[in-house]
């Protein structure tokens, strides 16, 4: 028991720790650190049953997901996140697969999120609340030291990689590796963060595990337009926030954001550019701002506090955070992490013990400047967009001979799903009509951040010797303007 | 055409394309992420300005302004166009 342990400790034991917001009602829970431990011990205490075996979580609201983290961390031998609203409303209502059933009641869950057959879901909204109770009743004092008689197991935690289609891939982490990166200050306890990620994924994982640990206090902002979500901020005083330089941008267009006193700033998910670092230091010059390079893979890589976009070249030569880092023949950043990564990484990790992270960079004067993904994945404000799927699309129409979809540079979300079309010969259809009939077919194949909303029609698309598309292009295009953001795959958290 | 009716009309086939519906009667108090429009369908309008007038102010200004209305948003492009001219 180690989270567990480090919940009840955090000094002011009946300060906030976390402020759920029901997305329906809009009503807002307080609960305590005291609230959240007992509920955690409440959890393990209720289901021995659980320990040293693999669990899928699944909870909706924050303090459940936090509550359930905490209760089976040392507890259970692996943990896969699920997102808080990846299951539907009969699975959730199924009491017979409340907690702890193997796969045999849960065949879509399993396939759906390719997760191991051996496997138990749990839900804890749907937590035996009545062998809580009567434990509650019962036990007092002694439920403590119950559930801690058993040896801490280091739990291994599974996240899902943020592909753009089909199943999910998994990615371990244990206990060590994801809190690497957390500071435990004393001064740290005064901050309110907001949570602007889905807690599953690994960024939103870092702000629950950074505010829970350190004793700072977390409001549940991953849902709502805007506007809500800042009046939100504003009502409970958030001084911390860690979002998308495309959160950002539009939490800046709200005018509630102005009335936020900020010491805090953290940006990650997509790649920091100029103007966002300027117009936030501009805005809070007290603040503490960072961009996070980071990613589901690799963990927390490093923060740059500079203020400026990319990263100081010296970080090649001297390393930084314990990692060291360089750039290969083909201009992928490699780092070769003070952490032990995930075996199914194995095929992109070197001789040397450098792991490939598939971003272009570009080394220019003193600083690494981050292009894009080398494979041509696509970052619409954070969702990412598979260049082939779209292509696949666009190619099934009568009309077109010819597709190379990439990411064009957009100053609100990062990027645009754009395409390069060939049309076949003779058209008989005017270019407009062609261009309706693409929108058309996208609309009904593709999800709305995968339609392409920039169409140009070209006579020719490069290729290489082999036939196939040169993706690079997208980004060398992209890579001399200053203050835009290209694409990027890994999480800049 | 002048600026705001350029933009009033790329919002209207931008609001079109992108699938979403737009509040009645748009001034230059209106809120932009109240006016109907969505993020993706903010990010298109953008770009589509881009196309169309070859400029975009928001990637181009040394301190970048995030507009809270439709008249700020207009006056972005405004100032933006008569620094190129």
């Amino acid at each position: 028991m180690r989270w567990l342990s480090d919940l009840s400790k955090i000094k002011n034991h009946a300060s906030c720790a976390i402020i759920d917001v029901s997305s329906c009602s809009h009503t807002q829970v307080h609960f305590s650190y005291s609230d959240l431990h007992k509920r955690a011990l409440h959890l393990r205490a209720s289901y021995p049953h659980l320990y040293n075996q693999c669990i899928a979580i699944s909870a909706r609201r924050l303090s459940d997901f936090v509550s359930a983290l905490f209760a089976f961390e040392g507890h259970c031998a692996a943990i896969y996140l699920l997102p808080k609203n990846g299951l539907s409303d009969k699975t959730r209502s199924n009491k017979s697969i409340a907690a702890g059933h193997p796969k045999q009641e849960n065949n879509l869950v399993h396939e759906t999120y390719n997760l191991p057959e051996y496997a138990q879901l749990f839900i804890p909204e749907r937590a035996d609340t009545q062998t809580l109770k009567s434990r509650q009743a019962m036990q007092n004092e002694g439920l403590n030291q119950q559930s801690t008689s058993k040896v801490s197991l280091d739990t291994q935690f599974y996240l899902a990689t943020s592909g753009t289609s089909g199943k999910a891939k998994w990615i371990g982490h244990n206990t060590d590796s994801l809190t690497k990166a957390i500071k435990l200050k004393p001064q740290l306890t005064d901050l309110r963060w907001a949570l602007c990620y889905e807690p599953s994924r690994f960024a939103g994982l870092q702000v629950v595990l950074q505010s829970m640990l350190s004793g700072a206090s977390l409001l549940d902002c991953s849902e709502g337009d805007f506007e809500t979500r800042a009046n939100r901020m504003l009502l409970h005083k958030v001084n911390a926030i860690s979002c998308t330089p495309s959160f950002w941008r539009q939490l800046l267009m709200q005018k509630s954001s102005e009335s936020l006193e900020l010491q805090h700033i953290t940006l990650g998910g997509e790649i920091a550019d100029h103007a966002i670092l300027r117009a936030l230091s501009h805005r809070c010059p007290e603040a503490k701002l960072m961009h996070i390079y980071a990613s589901t893979e690799l963990g927390v890589g490093f923060a740059v506090s500079d203020k400026q976009a990319g990263f100081p070249d010296k970080w090649l030569s001297e390393g930084v955070n314990g990692h060291f880092l360089k750039i290969d023949a083909q201009n992928h950043l490699r780092i070769k992490p003070n952490i032990a990564l995930d075996k199914a990484l194995a095929p992109l990790i070197d001789e040397n013990g450098y792991y490939d992270t598939g971003d272009l960079v570009s080394h220019i004067k003193n600083r690494v400047i981050f292009l894009g993904r080398a494979s041509g994945l696509i970052n619409v404000g954070g969702a990412k967009v598979s260049p082939e799927e779209v292509e696949h699309v666009l190619l099934a129409s009568p009309l077109v001979q010819q597709a190379k979809v990439y990411g064009k540079a957009n100053s609100v979300l990062g990027q645009l799903v754009a395409a390069d079309i060939v049309l076949k010969q003779p058209l008989e259809v005017s270019t407009s009509e062609a261009k309706q009939s693409l929108l058309t077919l996208s609309q009904n194949n593709l999800a709305r951040h995968k339609i392409p909303r920039i169409i140009h029609f070209v006579s020719a698309i490069d290729a290489n010797d082999s036939g196939k598309i040169m993706r690079h292009r997208a980004a060398d295009e992209t890579a001399g303007k200053p203050c835009v953001i290209e694409n990027s795959e890994t999480n800049h958290e | 055409m002048d600026i705001e009716s350029i933009i009033r009309k790329t919002l209207l086939e931008v609001a079109e394309m992108a699938d979403c519906t737009l509040v009645d009667n748009i001034d230059e108090h209106t809120v932009l992420l109240q006016s109907g429009l969505d993020s993706l369908g903010f990010a298109m309008l953008v770009a589509q300005l881009e196309e169309d007038l070859a400029i975009d102010p928001f990637s181009e200004m040394e301190m970048a302004v995030y507009p809270r209305t439709f008249g700020e948003f207009v006056a972005v492009y405004r100032q933006s166009l008569s620094q190129r001219d």
